[in-house]
């Protein structure tokens, strides 16, 4: 059986590192990407993936703009979505299924990605 | 009249400044937030995959594995006070978010006390604890949790290693927590500034701190519609007690 796949989308290289590690030591199969417009480049290659971790504050095309261009996609729209973020209250203005503060706690990252990757 | 133009001339450059700073505040806070997220998940990686590696029996390995540890702490301990900066701004701008929903106070109590644990034993302060059950409100349980934390942390920092009294309990539908420690105490000057901004009791050359706990305190507490005070006596230790009103929509 292949293992769960998980997108990141994050522009930091050290946290986008740290969680593509996390998450491959954890047993999933990884992608990432730098910022929305390579997310969606990158989703329209592949199989969609169970999860998608996305960063909000981002150059080219922030978490906002990637959450506007595949909300009408059928395919694209059905992938949950967790933000990463520092600050909860920009959570308030976006939707997704999740959310997980920065700095991130492994153990939470762990729990987050099991529960939405076996509800799939 | 000139005085007056000038007075408010000084009045709006303060304003200025205060903003200024306050982005500032903002700024950095961010800025040392997006590290110190990498530095994180490295760390909690390194204590997970550290005991798996089989040979860490040795006292090298073992050594290893508490610096490993020990680094963990530290960064959690700067990850709290980052997020206690960017609490200050949003406080200060009307931004600091509160979700409010049922939930059980004894409960949220009881959890501050668990993540405090390993401090109030390093510090050998032996805690009493009254609890009432089943105290439930609308509360953010993780802000007052941050609170609760606040209040155990300077009963451990100024308690001079001595016993440390938690109390909640219930009246007319307002849960009053009480946290006690029989520390250095606080004079009358102090009592009033400690739960402004960047406000401390005692020297900075004596105790570290931003200065911002408290002040944080009486927010959470105030966006519950409750109120804080301190009790205390210099050389007689303090009580911080909190009331919150228990009502549920």
């Amino acid at each position: 059986m292949q293992n769960p796949s998980i997108l990141i989308i994050e522009d930091e290289d050290g946290i986008r590192e740290g969680l593509g590690l996390s998450l491959k030591v954890g047993g999933y199969h990884v992608l990432v990407a730098s910022n929305g417009r390579e997310g969606l480049d990158i989703l329209s290659q592949i199989t969609p993936p169970q999860l998608i971790f996305l960063d909000l504050m981002m150059p080219v095309m922030n978490g906002w703009e990637f959450i506007e261009n595949i909300k009408n996609n059928e395919k694209l729209s059905k992938i949950p979505i967790v933000v990463i973020s520092a600050y909860s209250e920009q959570v308030q203005s976006i939707q997704s299924q999740g959310f997980l503060k920065k700095p991130i706690d492994l153990k939470l990252l762990y729990q987050t990605a099991k529960e939405w990757c076996e509800v799939i | 009249m000139k005085d007056l133009i000038e007075e408010k001339s000084t009045n709006e450059k303060n304003k200025v400044s205060l903003k200024l700073r306050d982005e500032f505040i903002s700024i950095a806070a961010h800025e040392l937030n997006t590290p110190l997220t990498a530095l994180t998940l490295q760390l909690h990686l390194i204590n997970k995959l550290l005991p798996e590696i089989g040979s860490l029996e040795n006292a090298k390995g073992k050594t290893i594995q508490n610096l490993a540890q020990s680094s963990a702490i530290q960064v959690e301990r700067l990850s709290s006070l980052i997020e206690n900066l960017l609490d200050t701004t949003r406080a200060s701008t009307g931004k600091l978010y509160i979700e409010r929903k049922k939930e059980d106070l004894t409960e949220i109590v009881k959890k501050a006390i668990k993540l405090n644990e390993i401090e109030l034993e390093n510090a050998k302060c032996t805690l009493t604890i009254h609890l009432e059950t089943s105290v439930y409100g609308e509360f953010d349980s993780s802000r007052i949790q941050q609170v609760i934390t606040n209040l155990l942390k300077n009963a451990i920092k100024y308690g001079a290693g001595k016993p440390i009294e938690i109390d909640l309990h219930v009246k007319n539908s307002v849960a009053k927590l009480v946290v006690c420690d029989h520390g250095i105490g606080l004079d009358l000057d102090s009592k009033v500034r400690i739960f402004k901004r960047f406000e401390r009791a005692s020297s900075m050359k004596t105790y570290a701190g931003l200065g911002l706990g408290l002040y944080l305190s009486k927010e959470i507490v105030t966006a519950h519609g409750g109120t804080i005070k301190v009790e205390s006596k210099p050389g007689s230790g303090s009580c911080f007690i909190i009331k919150l009103p228990l009502y549920i929509n």
